[in-house]
């Protein structure tokens, strides 16, 4: 049914068709035809995650500090050390996780915006399953911050050996944080409205 | 979001073992099995039934 035309809003809260109005009359949620300024915010939301990206990858993650001899580690270095281990298959998750998603989700909405402007064309369909992917594959980034969460609070035997939070922590949840709110305030509905 | 949190948990543990001695506890083996019912909570818990009870079997 196309709602758009018939003046009716479909809430997404309590899942029934209202006429228009500003709040749904049984849930009281704000509903809306189209989420208000979705590619704008899609937009800024992408270009501070893209922003974020660069000292994410190029500051230290986390450093072990082994009797007062510091050893910093970037997210590319605790990949290399996994694959210097051995642990081929745990360096394929974490730079699958840590590299691959954050700038594939990047890419993948930059290409979203793009069609969403265009409006309906054939690539309609694959975008909506591209959307549905980054969004499912959003939150396996965070697994750079647990371990760095978990390590620093595990680690903590003074001078002995302690491990720090490097400076590339804030900026890499921030990619994450920038990446999924943008991923919700786009509105898929804008790839199916023929311009 | 839990389910990220076990791999984090693992992928900590091997780095750990670099450094110190590890092994396994029964915490871990609950942590799974929280894991795994919190999994099928989610799985059957629809925000739409609050709306709508006449429709719940």
């Amino acid at each position: 049914m196309r709602t758009k035309e018939n003046n009716q809003i479909f809430c997404d809260v309590c899942a029934t068709l209202q006429s228009t109005r500003k709040k749904c009359k049984i849930c009281g949620n704000r509903i809306y035809a189209r989420k208000p300024y979705s590619l704008l915010k899609t937009l800024l939301y992408t270009l501070s995650a893209f922003i974020m990206l660069i000292p994410a990858n190029l500051l230290d993650m986390m450093s072990s500090i082994k009797l007062t001899v510091e050893y910093p580690q970037t997210i590319l270095g605790g990949i290399m050390w996994f694959y210097e281990e051995g642990d081929y298959f745990l360096a394929f998750i974490v730079f699958f996780a840590s590299i691959f998603i954050p700038i594939f989700k990047i890419l993948a909405l930059i290409w979203l915006l793009i069609m969403a402007k265009i409006g309906k064309n054939r690539f309609s369909y694959f975008s909506t399953k591209l959307y549905k992917i980054i969004e499912f594959i959003g939150k396996y980034s965070m697994l750079d911050i647990f371990v760095v969460t978990i390590m620093t609070g595990f680690m903590q035997f003074g001078n002995l050996i302690h491990i720090e939070a490097g400076g590339a922590v804030i900026p890499f949840a921030l990619v994450i944080i920038f990446t999924m709110l943008a991923t919700q305030n786009f509105d898929t509905k804008l790839l199916w409205d023929e311009k | 979001m839990a389910e990220v949190y076990l791999v984090a948990v693992l992928v900590s543990m091997i780095k750990l073992k670099s450094i110190s001695l590890m092994t396994v506890d029964i915490g871990l083996y609950l942590f799974f099995l929280f894991l795994f019912i919190f999994l099928l909570t989610v799985r059957f818990f629809n925000p739409h039934d609050v709306w709508h009870k006449e429709l719940i079997k």
